[in-house]
Order: structure tokens, then C-alpha cells, then sequence
């Protein structure tokens, strides 16, 4: 089902609407935001000179720094009365990314996920189980919000505690699983070691995956464990544009439309920051049109990917962005948190017995990520007793679980054990590369 | 009371080798070795002749090496001398976090070198039990 006819336009009407709510962004950016503003006049560019689509190129990019810079809330454009609800995703470094929504902002989130859950095969005779971890992630109570809007019966029952999701979907007869396609392959793997199959003694016939990225052999492992029918799609989104709901693949399975009408992608050279032409991959630029609480121009996601603007069997005229083959900045996600090399940098500096030095390991072990962080020791003291290398590593930990909110495995090394780099260095060895 | 080298050292093969070649290079002598392994890493516990020069020529190869003080008790050849030994210390309500025992021919007896968190009072307790606390492993040791 297509939820909304936007989807089916034509692209002389999308543009049309592209250009309109252009216009009108930008000049509310203008006067709203002067963040926005003294960017604009730094570039020599005014609200008067978007006159057509192409004219988009003349204002400047938004950087996940600018959230840093104007953190907490300097990059919003309403008081903050009028905002019904803040998120949050992590930051390159300390602080994290906060969002906002107004009420009108919520409903156009809301339907937008909509869009995506038909996409991806929702109804309304729909169970939904959302087992994306709950809290100032968007994931879960976007899907939340948009599966309800459908009329799907939503089941929040959050990541984790993975035998009583199982209960839940025997009992249930759970038909719709939201979660990250690694957990979903988890979840895969339990009902498996309880002696079920899940195609005979389970009723899950559509996932709809976010959070992360789903690769091909992930896919086919999801058939594999779900069976053959099983409709799995993906779906595109991060806080800073709304969360979820920008884009999502159809049963085609080849790309993930855009939600054009309220959000522009264009793909650049990530280096040259220049417009490729289309069909080309880059860097992934997303202009969000009509938002209130959270306007972002040529936002630069630093996913890479490509736009396909052919049209597709499945009768939505939208224009698809090829599912995301990697990133030009180093960040990393882990069990669907975002993670900066530079975030776990800090929490590191802050700790004098280990050097500046350190390594990161991330692999897929029993389908869960498994991330381990090396370090360096340099104070002598801590080697009185074990008990004091050990409340090193505790410590270590705890610090980056309190940051991250994630668990790591530490590894304590002697000094000049890890590789030095004479250029940039080379910290990050992620070898889970097919996903599996 | 004598001073020990305490060296981290990772698990790898051949880890324990790199510290005892680095010492013999430079002809320092080793009285007592002890090393218990996690699966990570471990903490090489150690009595040499030198343990200053030492701790600078290990620190130059790159291993974290720290020079603490431990008790070391001559232990006469009696059969009952290790658990009155423990007995002091159980009288005594003292915790012992570890303990290793000396090689070779450098004293005439063997030697218990172990660790308490306070070093000073265990070992005056231990003198005024009549046990021999040395300042020395060598052979021409003066104690
Ligand atoms: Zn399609």
C-alpha cells in the first residue's frame, strides 16, 4: 500500500514542491536562525537568490560540528515552549547532538515513517514488536509513532532481554519485527538454540531494519533464519533530519526511496564538497524542507551512497538512494549506537595511567558487535597488584559505557606495543565486514 | 625488608624470555622469580642484585617496571617453619597478597619473599617472633 499520493507525483510536481518549500526554508532559516544567517552572508548568498532547484548549490553546507558548536539548542529556530519533544544522538566528542520537534514537525515525522512502514509491507492487521532500545534514540518511538498512525498494534518491548521478545512473538503471533538487523539475526539464532524455527513455530513475516546498515549477505542470513517469504527491508534516517523516515526500501529491494517532498538529497565529492552528477556515489547531502523546531541545510550525512531516479516497479515515483556502502568519516555504528573514534579518544585522555595510544576493534560475534579497545600502560603504580590493573580496566569501562553507552572489552598493552602513525593514524580495525 | 621489580609483561610467548635476556645483557643477577598470568597480561615479580640499574635498563626496552619493597624471611630447614610462619601472620590478623620463594645458592637457606599491604609492621612483627627478615639475597650478604 501507498500511504501517501506525494509518493506517486510526478517529478515536475515534486520539483515544484521542492522548489516552493525551498524558498520558504530558507527564509525562515534567515530570519530565525542566526547561526544560519551569519553563514549565509559569509557566503554572499540571501534569501532572494534561490530561485530555482539548482540555486540550492549557492548556500553553504551544515556540518555535524555546527550542532556541536551551537550545542545545546543555538541551531534551533523556535522558543523552546514550543517544542514536544527533544532527542538525542552521540556527538563527535562529549556532548551529544540534541533535536527538537515542534507538534506540526511531529506529525510530518510521523506520517513520513508511515510512508515507510507501508513501503516496507506494514498494515493495519499488524502486530508490531519494536525491539529498538527505547530513550533519546529516534529509532524506537519514531517507528513507534509511525506503526500506530498506520492502526498496527505496537508491542514496545525495547532491545534486549531476548527470551521474553521470543515469548512475546510465540504468544503474540507477532507478524512485524522492528529492530537492528544484527539483533534481528540475533534474535534469529536464540529461537534456533531453543530448539524453534522460526518459519514453523513463529508467525514474523516482515522486519523493517534500521539503525544500522543491512548488507546483502545480511539479507540473505535473515532469509535464511526467517524464511524464504520473509519481507525484510531497511530503512534510512538519523536524528539531525528527523530519525527515521527518510527514506526506505520497497519490495523491490533495490534503494530506498526518498521522501522527496521533504527532504532534497544530493549526492558531492566529500573532498571538493562539488555536486556530482546524478548516478554518481558520494557523500549523501540531505536539505530538510518545512521543518520548524530543526531546519537543516545541505546537511552533510557523510554516508555514501547514490541516487537512482529511474523509475521503479512498485509505482512510487520518489527518487531512490542506493543502500549506504560505507562512510567518509571514521564513525562507526555499534549495535545501532553511532560511535567517533574521537568520543572514545576523550574518555581515554582523561585516564593518566595509560598512554595517548590506542587501538579499536569491532567484529560480529554471535551476531552481536563486539568492540575492543586497546590501551597502553605507563604507570608503573599499578603494578603493586592485580587488583589495581584490574580496577584500571573497570574503570576504563565504566567510563566509556558512561559515554557511549555501550560495553567494551579493554585491553591493557605494554608501552610502544601498539603501531605509531606518521601520518593519520590508522586506529580503527572493523572486521565485520559483510555484516555477518 | 628488600627491594623487588615488578614488570608487566603480556601473554604472549616468549614475553618472560625478553626480560631476563634484557638483564643477563647487562650480567644483573636474578634471586627469585615469580609471574602469575591472566589471560591478558601478568605482573613479573622478581629479586635481583640491582634493582635500580635494572629497573632502568627494562624502562629502556619499554616495559613498565616498578621497584617495591617486600619481606624476605630465611627459612631454616625445619619442616614446620612455612606454617608458623602463616600462623604469625593469622595471629596476627595480617593479609599476605602474595608470596614466592627464592633459587639457587646465594644464602644458606631458602628465602620466602612475600607482600603485605604494610610492610613495615608485618616485618617488625616477624622480627620480634625471631624470624630472620634479610636486607639481601647475594651470596656475601652481610645480614
Ligand atoms: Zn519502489
Amino acid at each position: 500500500m501507498i500511504w501517501a499520493p506525494e509518493e506517486t507525483y510526478s517529478r515536475e510536481e515534486i520539483e515544484c514542491i521542492q522548489l516552493r518549500k525551498l524558498k520558504q526554508t530558507v527564509a525562515y532559516i534567515y530570519e530565525k536562525v542566526p547561526v544560519y544567517r551569519r553563514k549565509m552572508e559569509e557566503a554572499g548568498v540571501k534569501p532572494s537568490d534561490i530561485q530555482k532547484l539548482s540555486d540550492l548549490q549557492k548556500l553553504p553546507f551544515t556540518n555535524k560540528s555546527d550542532f556541536r558548536d551551537n550545542y545545546p539548542d543555538g541551531l534551533f529556530a523556535v522558543p523552546r515552549k514550543e517544542l514536544v519533544r527533544v532527542h538525542a544522538s552521540s556527538g563527535t566528542t562529549g556532548k551529544p547532538t540534541v533535536v527538537g520537534y515542534t507538534r506540526h514537525d511531529m506529525q510530518v515525522w510521523t506520517n513520513n515513517v508511515s510512508r515507510i512502514c507501508c513501503m516496507g509491507g506494514a498494515s493495519a492487521d499488524d502486530i508490531a514488536q519494536i525491539a529498538f532500545g527505547y530513550g533519546m534514540f529516534t529509532g524506537a518511538l519514531g517507528l513507534h509513532a509511525g506503526l500506530e498512525n498506520i492502526g498496527a498494534s505496537v508491542m514496545p518491548t525495547s532491545s534486549g532481554n531476548t527470551k521474553k521478545q521470543i515469548m512475546f512473538m510465540r504468544d503474540m503471533g507477532t507478524p512485524l519485527l522492528v529492530a537492528t538487523p544484527s539483533y534481528a539475526l540475533h534474535i534469529g539464532e536464540v529461537i534456533r538454540s531453543m530448539g524453534l524455527d522460526p518459519q514453523e513455530d513463529l508467525k514474523v513475516k516482515i522486519g523493517l531494519f534500521g539503525g544500522e546498515g543491512m548488507t546483502e549477505p545480511m539479507r540473505d542470513e535473515m532469509h535464511r533464519i526467517w524464511g524464504k517469504k520473509f519481507l525484510c527491508t531497511q530503512n534510512y534516517g538519523m536524528s539531525e533530519l528527523c530519525g527515521p523516515g527518510v527514506s526506505g526500501e520497497c519490495p523491490e529491494l533495490h534503494g530506498m526511496h526518498v521522501n522527496e517532498d521533504w527532504f532534497i538529497p544530493e549526492i558531492i565529492n566529500p573532498e571538493t564538497g562539488e555536486v556530482l552528477p546524478p548516478g554518481s556515489r558520494g557523500e549523501l547531502v540531505v536539505t530538510c524542507l518545512g521543518k520548524e523546531a530543526l531546519p537543516l541545510i545541505r546537511y552533510r550525512t557523510k554516508d555514501i551512497s547514490r541516487l537512482m531516479y529511474e523509475p521503479c516497479a512498485c509505482g512510487r515515483t520518489t527518487v531512490r538512494m542506493e543502500n549506504i556502502s560505507g562512510r567518509s568519516d571514521d564513525m562507526l555504528v555499534i549495535r545501532g549506537v553511532n560511535v567517533f573514534p574521537t568520543q572514545i579518544e576523550e574518555v581515554l585522555l582523561q585516564i593518566p595511567e595509560i598512554g595517548p595510544h590506542y587501538e579499536i576493534k569491532v567484529e560480529r560475534k554471535n551476531r552481536l558487535d563486539v568492540m575492543t579497545v586497546t590501551v597502553e600502560l605507563i604507570d608503573d603504580r599499578l603494578l603493586d597488584s592485580y587488583g589495581k590493573l584490574g580496577e584500571l580496566e573497570k574503570r576504563i569501562k565504566k567510563n566509556l559505557k558512561a559515554l557511549l553507552g555501550l560495553d567494551a572489552v579493554i585491553s591493557i598493552v605494554a608501552p610502544q606495543s601498539l603501531k605509531r602513525f606518521e601520518g593519520k593514524a590508522k586506529r580503527v580495525t572493523d572486521l565485520r565486514g559483510d555484516g555477518l | 625488608m628488600i627491594k623487588q621489580l615488578a614488570i608487566f609483561v603480556e601473554n604472549r610467548p616468549g614475553s618472560l624470555r625478553q626480560v631476563t635476556m634484557a638483564l643477563h645483557e647487562h650480567k644483573m643477577k636474578i634471586y627469585a622469580v615469580s609471574s602469575i598470568d591472566t589471560p591478558e597480561f601478568g605482573i613479573m615479580r622478581m629479586v635481583v642484585d640491582k634493582p635500580e640499574e635494572a629497573k632502568q635498563v627494562l624502562t629502556q626496552k619499554g616495559f613498565v617496571t616498578r621497584v617495591c619493597d617486600v619481606i624476605a624471611v630465611d627459612v631454616e630447614e625445619e619442616q614446620e617453619m612455612m606454617d608458623s610462619l602463616l600462623g604469625v601472620f593469622q595471629e596476627g590478623n595480617i593479609s599476605i597478597n602474595y608470596t614466592y620463594s627464592s633459587f639457587g645458592k646465594m644464602s644458606h637457606h631458602p628465602t620466602i619473599i612475600l607482600h603485605s599491604d604494610d610492610i613495615e609492621e608485618t616485618e617488625a612483627l616477624l622480627k620480634a617472633k625471631g624470624f630472620h627478615c634479610v636486607s639481601s639475597l647475594a651470596e656475601e650478604s652481610g645480614e
